[in-house]
């Protein structure tokens, strides 16, 4: 079971992930709406896991992932990420993401990837 | 199997030729290159023992157990063993040589393999009586291995999870290659499936577990590469990752194919003449499509048949080891510029003269190892070869730091074979004095070694360098050293000329030759000791009647009225050639004269004038003046 944070702007998306994270016996501690936010909620959390959106307002996706990366440099986060954004994706696993997943997302690809992080 | 003979042999060449290279290397202690030399030994054995040539099989057999032997520490490598391995290259040769005039192999194997297998023999002998631990070693070094990885099915971003499969084994290695090519895999272009060859000490689990951490990997196998294939893979990643296909085409067809644009040419011209003629003026566009379509036809055929000087270059280290080695003499050889392309023809051609200024150099131009620690000068010689680029042309430098060309001995060998005399050569300054070494009859090695001083000189090597539409430059200290550079054009057989007539007939001089042109009046030209001049910006230069060199008659000739005049280069110095009418610049395609004709002096061949006639194209350095 982990513990995970859930960053991402769109409330049905953080939903999603919810119902699939928490029906397999993992924990949402927390959610966040935007970058910024993501990045004070890791301090106050110290969640096993991240996931991470990559476009949103404020302070965008992989910009947060280094933020993190700077305060915990073992910190585990997943990039979610839309088709198309390949560029975007390889800039976070750069900046510290240790791995991602695709939406629309299905099931078994969310776990295996959060459950090889554990 | 005829039908491969010509492949074989070719590709066979290239083997040998890295070969070469690569022993060269392995002498100077470069061990990295045994692989390489591994691999070519082991090929040519495949290939020969293919096509049935016994001999040549058996000596790269022999080969390729002496460099396995080597590899394992069996047997050292000493100057004793490059000299048999060298032989066995130069009998492979040989056998090459043969075979590709028609012939049989021709080589007797036997001696060569028995000196390769004595090696081998020793090696093992000294071996089991001194166990070493070089194995150890052996094993540490770092294979390569493929790593066949397959995605999921519904994998999306399939290029970010390539990238992230290379970023972990990045971590184990140095990845050496991948297919299909990494750009390929960078814009997602492939199936789920991709292969990455890694050059990497560590194990299959540690390789595993460095995937594992990537997801969506439904496949993973290790395979161990053999050294062979690792390396063609390790060969092609140039060319995959540029994607460059290429052609086997013999040189005949490009001759050819470079002989039909010519014509092509030809009749272009013609049909601008046809247009001009009947002033058609719908024409105009489509000839003015054809004509860039020629040009760039032309430059494409021109383009394929340029050839890199390192098929040339590369034959040089092994002759300069050898002469240096035979004379005693310690040198450096230095080869920069390999990658600069030339014409096939022109490349054909330099080769021997090259030889001639290589041998020079160590001959003549290098001192013996005392010699030069006593001129307070490191033991090493160095010799330079190299090409460069120089706008339209191509510079090759041939260059050492001996003891250079010493004024004095030239001028009183001349004079001793009767070239010049005493008077001329006193008032020879030292620029003359060193061109002495161009005149025919001029050899100055003492005795005639198999180096060099064997009948040819230097002249012969200019001649040459001129035919092809070249120069040579000569420049020389005493004490520091001497440097040729000759001036080569990138190709031979389309060039501009500027066409001129004379005595009622075209003629063209290449435009590389020409200097410049003048109009020159009547009171321009003077007589001195029977010889009409002018003064072209404060120096004097002689002129010559085209029509009268060339052997014809001058009787329309007025001598002293106003005429174009030519100048041009000749043998270093200006001249003037007096012609009836300047008619223009020219694209022409050279046709050379051959058969009875071949020997004319004065003419570099023909071409064909747009309208069809014959014209003439003068070859200023053998012009009789």
């Amino acid at each position: 079971m982990a513990k995970v944070l859930v960053v991402d702007d769109a409330a049905f998306m953080r939903m999603m992930l919810k119902n699939i994270l928490g029906k397999n016996g993992h924990q949402i501690v927390g959610e966040a709406q935007n970058g910024a936010e993501g990045v004070k909620k890791y301090q106050e959390l110290k969640p096993d896991v991240v996931t991470m959106d990559i476009i949103m307002p404020e302070v965008n996706g992989i910009e947060a992932v280094r933020q993190i990366m700077a305060i915990d440099p073992e910190a585990k986060i997943v990039m979610v990420s839309a088709l198309g954004q390949e560029a975007m994706v390889k800039e976070a696993l750069e900046a510290g993401a240790r791995d991602f997943i695709v939406k629309p997302f299905k099931e078994s690809k969310v776990l295996e990837v959060i459950e090889k992080l554990c | 199997m005829e039908n491969y003979k010509d492949v074989f042999v070719s590709e066979s060449m290239e083997h040998l030729n890295s070969l070469t290279q690569g022993l060269l290397e392995l002498e100077k202690g470069n061990e990295e290159v045994l692989t390489e030399i591994f691999r070519a030994a082991h090929t040519l054995k495949g290939m020969s023992a293919t096509m049935g040539y016994d001999g040549m099989a058996k000596i790269t057999h022999e080969m390729e157990n002496l460099l396995d032997a080597v590899r394992n520490g069996e047997v050292e490598i000493t100057s004793e063993v490059i000299d048999v391995l060298f032989e066995a290259v130069d009998l492979l040769e040989a056998a090459l040589n043969s075979l590709s005039e028609g012939d049989d192999e021709n080589i007797s194997a036997e001696e060569v393999s028995q000196k390769l297998s004595k090696f081998v023999q020793t090696g093992k002998e000294e071996r089991a009586t001194t166990p070493e631990v070089k194995d150890e070693a052996k094993k540490l070094e770092k294979g390569i291995k493929k790593i066949d990885i397959e995605l999921d099915k519904d994998c999306t971003l399939k290029s970010v999870r390539a990238y992230m499969a290379f970023r972990e084994l990045r971590e184990l290695g140095e990845i050496v290659k991948c297919i299909p090519d990494e750009e390929k895999l960078e814009d997602g272009n492939f199936d789920r499936r991709f292969s990455i060859f890694l050059k990497t000490s560590a194990g299959d689990e540690e390789i595993r577990k460095k995937l594992k951490k990537v997801s969506e990997l439904s496949k993973v196998e290790i395979h161990y590469c053999e050294a062979s294939s690792a390396n063609e893979g390790k060969t092609k990643i140039g060319g995959d990752l540029k994607s460059v296909q290429t052609v086997r085409v013999s040189i005949e067809r490009l001759d050819s194919l470079m002989n039909l644009v010519g014509e092509l040419v030809i009749s272009k011209s013609r049909l601008f003449q046809i247009k001009n003629k009947y002033a058609i003026d719908e024409l105009n566009e489509t000839l003015a499509y054809i004509d860039k379509l020629t040009t760039s036809l032309q430059e494409e055929v021109q383009e394929m048949r340029m050839v890199e000087v390192r098929y040339v270059f590369d034959r040089f280290p092994r002759m300069v080891r050898d002469l240096a080695k035979k004379e005693g003499k310690k040198v450096d050889f230095v080869i920069e510029g390999k990658d600069i392309e030339l014409d096939r023809t022109v490349l054909d051609e330099i080769g021997d003269p090259l030889v001639h200024l290589l041998r020079n150099c160590i001959d003549h131009g290098i001192e013996t190892p005392e010699e030069r620690v006593k001129s307070g000068k490191s033991e090493t010689g160095k010799v330079l070869l190299k090409a460069r680029r120089v706008k339209d042309h191509v510079e090759i430098i041939v260059a050492d730091d001996g003891r250079g060309i010493d004024p004095e001995k030239i001028k009183r060998i001349a004079v001793e074979k009767g070239l010049i005399s005493e008077k001329e050569a006193e008032k020879m300054s030292y620029d003359e004095a060193k061109m002495l070494i161009f005149t025919p009859g001029f050899s100055s090695a003492e005795k005639v070694t198999d180096i060099s001083g064997r009948g040819v000189g230097l002249d012969v090597v200019r001649n040459k360098i001129l035919s092809l539409g070249g120069t040579v430059e000569l420049e020389s200290e005493v004490g520091k050293g001497t440097r040729f550079v000759l001036k080569l054009p990138l190709t031979l057989a389309i060039t501009k000329a500027l066409l001129i007539s004379a005595g009622g007939k075209i003629y063209a001089i290449p435009l590389n030759n020409v200097n410049e042109i003048l109009n020159v009046k009547e009171e321009d030209v003077s007589t001195v000791m029977g010889q009409e001049v002018i003064q072209l910006r404060g120096k004097i230069l002689p002129v010559y009647d085209l029509i009268s060199i060339l052997g014809k008659a001058t009787a329309t000739n007025g001598g002293k009225r106003a005429r174009p005049v030519v100048i041009v280069e000749k043998g270093g110095n200006l001249i003037g050639l007096a012609v009836d009418e300047l008619i223009g610049q020219q694209e022409i395609v050279i046709k050379s004269l051959d058969g009875m004709l071949r020997d004319v002096r004065g003419f570099a061949g023909s071409t064909i004038m747009g309208d069809g006639r014959v014209s003439l194209i003068l070859d200023i350095s053998s012009l009789g003046v």
